[in-house]
């Protein structure tokens, strides 16, 4: 008995071990995504980028396209393979470095540069499936449809792939979002998840202010969804909810903070769009140094 | 007249869609028609039938129909998305701008009673800005049947071999039969439906006034004016080889149950435009306005779009 008790109490000891690695691999990879955001608005020091949006979103790419998602590369069918669609095409700046740390985009599609006929990335992504980019974004409130789409073209093959659909709560005042949810709710599409990055500001100002869309929670659960709250940039809370997979359409309210990352940029509505400086560049940089140092700290 | 032909131009142009979608259903598994509560009026049984998974329903929401259609047409199924002319175009035109246009997804949107075919509804049913909204997207190809038989074919070839594409019915009268003997003419082609060599007329239509204009040029041979009349079924692309061996004519007159702005005449007119020698262009169609409610026979009259008032127009500009 005596040793059957060491036994449990190894695995135990061995299952913490592995969720603090899990949690530190996670968080490094959304600090690496916030630099590659920071990166490319350095880049294109006169062009201004949507560095809240991005900023807000990292945890949730990170952990989709790292943990979550059968992206097919390297496993399983390709047919098979679960999709993401980036509703918030704004957030494309998160998008990319995700992509990268996946396998689905490599440096070489980074260095072209984000505009001109050769570019792969760009402001707003453009359909490639073969890298992972399943819809052509800009135009808001169109990603819904179209993931529920997917996931009833998956369940009409027999294919147990889910379809991922990042969306932002600004977005949520597209009327079309409710086409959508209201689609995909009759149907029952347990493929379907939908994330909402609620970081609670749009171009305007606070959500709240410019067209109080009220709980979205209670909105989704009226239109059949099974409905999550989490702590947005919680990478081990998110790898809980995002793995579930329920018998209706799951829609996870993910509670985050815009600018996330950037002391300056944090709930303020004027990083929605903005240029970076050198001056704003060597901080953010800074800043993202310290909190890498602070995730290597917690893991220990 | 071969029977099956017949028979089919006898029809309501929404019967034979149906009827059409049954046909492909039997041996395109892939087949999947997108509705927007506009489904019971289609004559889907038979196919809902032969392959119920393929029938997928939105409800009144076209900006989701598009949407859901273009996602499954990019994971490989054959997509059909018929709604009114006027929803299925201006109403979800952003979506159709991103969906179709810029990521190419192969789905055929169909929109019914299009022209004034629903006049009686009034302008919020009318399309008669379809082709022009339609058309300026880069990649969309724009069908306009002229009859049923021509209809079904294209529905076959473009289920056969899809790609982004809006085909436009409107229907006025029954048992109009351009194609008695079949409608083999592939899409993006014209078809010449009276030759005239030497004529100073020619005559294109689009859609079912194309009867009207092959009925107009009867008229004009009985006074004299001698003119060709072809078939622009395809909008876009548009064959600009048959607009180009119209060189020789004094006057080209285009015939179409759609704003004289930006529709078939626009698009010919652009073309010729751009020639050294090119003939005039008459646009003939519905005018640029909202129009009150009635019965479509009386408003295409008003718009001088019967054999009488095509003929007439014709003939004041020689």
């Amino acid at each position: 008995m005596a040793s059957c008790y060491r036994d449990i109490e190894r695995d135990e000891v061995t299952a913490r071990d592995a969720q603090r690695d899990r949690r530190l691999a996670l968080a490094l990879q959304a600090v690496s995504i916030r630099r590659a955001i920071v990166g490319f608005a350095h880049r294109y020091p006169d062009t201004p980028f949507h560095l809240g949006g991005s900023l807000s979103c990292a945890e949730i790419m990170a952990v989709l396209l790292n943990d979550v998602m059968r992206t097919g590369v390297g496993d399983g069918e390709w047919g098979d393979r679960d999709r993401l669609v980036l509703s918030k095409g704004h957030a494309s700046l998160a998008l990319w470095p995700a992509l990268a740390q996946a396998g689905m985009l490599d440096q070489a599609d980074l260095e072209r540069g984000m505009f001109g006929p050769g570019a792969v990335i760009g402001k707003q992504p453009k359909r490639d499936v073969a890298r992972g980019i399943e819809l052509s974004g800009g135009s808001l409130g169109m990603g819904l449809g179209y993931a529920s789409g997917l996931a009833l073209a998956a369940r009409r093959r027999g294919s147990d792939a889910r379809v991922f659909c990042v969306m932002g709560d600004g977005e949520c005042d597209e009327g079309s979002v409710w086409e959508a949810a209201s689609f995909a709710g009759h149907n029952s599409l347990d493929g379907l998840t939908v994330v909402v990055d609620a970081n609670g500001l749009q171009l305007d100002g606070p959500t709240s202010q410019v067209l109080d869309s009220g709980p979205l929670s209670g909105k989704f659960a009226a239109f059949g969804f099974d409905v999550r709250l989490v702590d947005g940039h919680d990478v081990m809370a998110l790898r809980e909810v995002l793995g579930q997979r329920a018998r209706r359409p799951l829609a996870i309210i993910a509670h985050t903070v815009k600018g996330k990352g950037l002391s300056f940029a944090e709930n303020d509505v004027k990083w929605h769009d903005r240029c970076l400086d050198d001056d704003g560049y060597r901080r953010a940089m800074d800043e993202l140094d310290a909190a890498e140092r602070e995730v290597r700290a917690d893991a220990r | 007249m071969p029977g099956s032909e017949l028979r089919l131009c006898g029809l309501d142009a929404k019967e034979v869609f149906g009827e059409t979608m049954a046909s492909v259903a039997e041996r395109d598994p892939l087949l999947s028609v997108v509705v927007s509560d506009y489904g019971r009026r289609l004559n889907l049984e038979r196919m809902r039938q032969t392959l119920p998974e393929a029938f997928v329903q939105c409800g009144i929401a076209e900006q989701s129909q598009v949407e859901v259609a273009s996602a499954l047409a990019n994971e490989g199924f054959h997509v059909v998305a018929p709604s009114y002319a006027t929803f299925i175009t201006s109403r979800v035109l952003d979506q159709v701008r991103v969906m179709l246009g810029m990521m190419n997804s192969p789905v055929t949107l169909v929109g019914l009673s299009a022209g004034c075919e629903a006049g009686t509804l009034g302008a919020s049913h009318m399309a008669l800005e379809d082709i022009a909204c339609m058309r300026t997207i880069p990649g969309v190809t724009v069908v306009c049947p002229a009859d049923n038989v021509e209809l079904a074919a294209v529905l076959e070839e473009l289920a056969a071999s899809p790609r982004p594409a809006y085909v436009r019915i409107s229907q006025y009268e029954s048992g109009m039969c351009i194609h008695a003997h079949g409608a083999s003419t592939p899409i993006g082609k014209a078809e010449v439906l009276r030759e005239a060599p030497g004529a100073r007329v020619a005559l294109l239509a689009t859609g079912p006034l194309t009867g009207e204009a092959l009925r107009a040029a009867t008229l004009l041979a009985h006074e004299g004016i001698e003119s060709c009349v072809l078939e622009f079924a395809t909008v876009k692309p548009l064959d600009t080889a048959a607009l180009d061996g119209l060189a020789g004519c004094e006057l080209v007159a285009t015939v179409e149950d759609h704003s004289v702005q930006g529709g078939f005449g626009s698009a010919v007119a652009e073309h010729l435009a751009g020639q050294a020698h090119a003939p005039r262009v008459l646009r003939l169609g519905m005018p640029d306005e909202y129009l009150e409610a009635d019965l479509p026979m009386r408003l295409l009259e008003r718009a001088g779009l019967t054999s009488e008032g095509i003929a007439s127009s014709i003939r004041s500009c020689l």
